[in-house]
């Protein structure tokens, strides 16, 4: 049972069920006081004709009894005094013998109860209707009267069942009234809802924008706005992931065209070799391409190795003292300043960073291997020689490496590509000092397995900066 | 002598194509760069144009656009095997693709086929005294016709082209039979055969050990 028929099924039934109960038991009451009051005041009219009547057989004179006298004058007297057009009276005498009566009279209660000694009273239906009766021992000096009284209340009832009536129908009012009005509350109530399941399955159903609209403040609410949090949160890691394929197929597919150029000309010549007789410096010239390409697949696997090793393996971060580190990385391109000719001038102001010694030194080294390339391309002019400059610093909020180069630069365009995997700003001259394309994506996965921040900023001819800053240990995020 | 236009940026594989080429009896001419191919193409008139896609300066697509309009067939010669790529360079007017690692032969039967379809190459292919009609598909010894099967015209046909180079048994059987090799040597070896004995070629089809065939171009 859906929830909303649940609602609106309890709401009408408490609604009618409600009414009907307290209606019924309002009108009980009402109806009984109003008995209750007409009892009363029969009672009263009764005794007060009781009173009125020994009053007047007290004043008749000795020896008359009530038969002398005529009894309706008496009694007229009587009535006219105490005001009861309602009222029927019976009086007997003695030994029970009817002695005057009035039109109004119905009761029956003197038949049942001959020779009661006490006054009794109460209320009979007849075919007429419902009445108060009431019967009395009236004894004086002129001997003892039984004195029937009865009064109409049907009117009591009357008003009762028309009560009763009204009431029905306004029971059938309410029921038409509680059923809309509980739909409604049910279809209001539920609305959160179905707008939540109409967002659910749109989501499911591959529609990551899909949202609910939030309205009012109550439980559902929080519940729609944890929905829609949750929608957002999974929209951006889905977007992520997608992102993630996307890169690695592209990655893939820069990998398989820097596999297959080399594996082009190793077959290639592999079959020259193999099928076609050469000369002897053709021989060479193949052997010798064959040679160089193998060795150029030999560095694109070892660079593979190591990115997927970054990739793979989660990093110890260890305090390391920047001296030290500095001193390591200058060891590590010692040879290769050497080979291109160019000065590493060292400024590192003593402070501890936290990263993995060996893959802070590829981070550095790699930098420090671009900038010398950089440096070597450049034709410098007098005494000028390509110089680099490794700087630290201790900052505010962390420790920052910065190394600079006075090379060639970068052109504004390509800054951004430049960590792209296999991306070279000129390729075959990248190639033949021996990049794989693969330096700065290995740098930037190191650089934010260490958590670290970095900022390449070039100018073609004059050089490049890049600044890498490492935040002390309590500000990183995740 | 057809001149051949190569703009590859390796030059690795740029002499590999130039080399194989020259053997195969072309004359050949290498640029580095899209810009030094343009030059080129605007200097000189080519029989056809071998350019990679990926480029420095202008781009394969670019540069196949300036050969159409010179009226230059283009075959591309790149590692973008993607059928997308394909499908982009065949409709820009490309005629032919080969998609890297190639092996030689399959680079000189395109070649080779593309000029034949611009009449560029020439109808009859001459070794000795055996001589092969492409229009008609008549082989003729010493004047006499001979018949052949479809597939020994074929084999024939790229023993000719490939004179004095080693075909492996599965090159063979890849380039006649048009499928992958399976390791069945036992189809080409019978072809072969009957190919000797039906053109009286005993002495020029010879059997390199552990290899395949060779065709020579001059028997001592």
């Amino acid at each position: 049972m859906k929830l909303f028929w649940k609602q609106f099924t309890v709401i009408a039934c408490l609604m009618v069920t409600l009414f009907a109960v307290f209606g019924s038991i309002l009108l009980q009451t009402a109806f009984q006081s109003m008995l209750e009051r007409e009892e009363e005041r029969g009672l009263e009219e009764w005794k007060m004709f009781q009173f009125a009547l020994l009053a007047s057989m007290e004043a008749l004179p000795e020896g008359y009894t009530i038969e002398n006298v005529t009894m309706s004058e008496m009694s007229k007297a009587i009535e006219e005094s105490t005001g009861t057009q309602e009222n029927g009276i019976a009086l007997y005498n003695e030994d029970c013998q009817l002695v005057y009566k009035n039109g109004m009279y119905y009761g029956a209660l003197m038949a049942e109860n001959i020779g009661t000694q006490r006054a009794m009273w109460r209320l009979t239906k007849t075919e007429d209707g419902h009445f108060l009766e009431a019967l009395s021992r009236l004894t004086c000096k002129n001997g003892t009267y039984y004195l029937a009284f009865g009064r109409n209340i049907q009117y009591v009832y009357d008003v009762r069942d028309r009560l009763y009536e009204q009431y029905c129908n306004m029971v059938l009012f309410v029921i038409v009234l509680s059923v809309s009005v509980s739909w409604l509350l049910a279809y209001h109530f539920t609305k959160p809802i179905r707008k939540l399941v109409k967002a659910t399955r749109d989501f499911a159903r591959g529609n990551y924008q899909s949202r609910v609209e939030v309205k009012g403040e109550d439980e559902l609410t929080d519940l729609m706005l944890e929905f829609n949090r949750m929608a957002r949160r999974l929209e951006k890691s889905i977007w992520e992931l997608e992102d993630a394929a996307r890169r690695q197929e592209e990655f893939t597919g820069a990998f398989a065209h820097e596999l297959k150029t080399p594996l082009t000309s190793i077959i290639g010549y592999g079959d020259m070799l193999r099928s076609m007789s050469l000369t002897e410096e053709e021989k060479r010239s193949s052997s010798d391409y064959i040679y160089q390409q193998g060795k150029r697949l030999e560095r694109l696997s070892y660079k593979m190795m190591e990115l997927v090793r970054v990739r793979t393996q989660g990093v110890a971060l260890k305090p390391l003292k920047t001296r030290e580190l500095a001193y390591e990385i200058e060891l590590f391109t010692k040879r290769l300043l050497w080979e291109k000719n160019v000065i590493l001038e060292k400024n590192i102001a003593a402070g501890i960073v936290f990263g993995d010694l060996d893959l802070l030194c590829s981070l550095f080294g790699n930098l420090i291997d671009n900038a010398a390339k950089a440096c070597a391309r450049k034709n410098y002019t007098g005494d000028e020689r390509g110089r680099i400059l490794f700087v630290g610093r201790q900052e505010k909020k962390g420790y920052s490496f910065t190394v600079m180069d006075n090379g060639c630069g970068i052109p504004a365009d390509e800054v951004g590509k430049i960590t792209e995997a296999f991306y070279m700003v000129d390729k075959s001259r990248a190639r033949k000092e021996g990049g794989a394309g693969i330096g700065m994506t290995l740098c930037s996965r190191i650089v934010k397995l260490h958590h670290a921040r970095w900022e390449i900023a070039s100018n073609e001819n004059t050089g490049t900066n890049v600044c890498v800053f490492f935040p002390e240990e309590e500000e990183e995020d995740e | 002598m057809n001149k051949i236009l190569i703009v590859e940026d390796e030059e690795a594989i740029a002499n590999l194509i130039r080399m194989n080429l020259q053997h195969a009896g072309y004359s050949c001419e290498v640029a580095n760069d899209g810009n030094a191919g343009a030059d080129m193409m605007a200097e000189n008139n080519y029989d056809l144009c071998l350019f990679d896609i990926m480029l420095p300066g202008i781009n394969g697509y670019e540069l196949l656009e300036y050969a159409k309009s010179l009226h230059m067939p283009v075959i591309f010669l790149t590692a973008k095997g993607e059928t997308l790529d394909k499908v982009k360079g065949l409709k820009m007017g490309a005629d032919d693709y080969i998609t890297k690692p190639f092996e030689i032969i399959e680079l000189l039967a395109r070649v080779e086929n593309v000029l034949r379809r611009f009449h560029k190459v020439e109808q009859d292919i001459r070794i000795g005294d055996l001589e092969i009609n492409m229009v008609a598909r008549t082989v003729k010894k010493g004047g006499k016709d001979i018949s052949l099967t479809i597939k020994e015209f074929e084999l024939l046909l790229l023993f000719m082209r490939n004179p004095d180079r080693a075909l492996y048994r599965e090159m063979i059987y890849e380039q006649v039979w048009d499928s992958p090799y399976m390791g069945d040597s036992r189809t080409v070896d019978l072809h072969v055969q009957r190919l000797r004995k039906k053109a009286g070629l005993e002495q020029q089809i010879e059997s390199v050990y552990k290899v395949g065939y060779r065709f020579r171009s001059s028997v001592s």
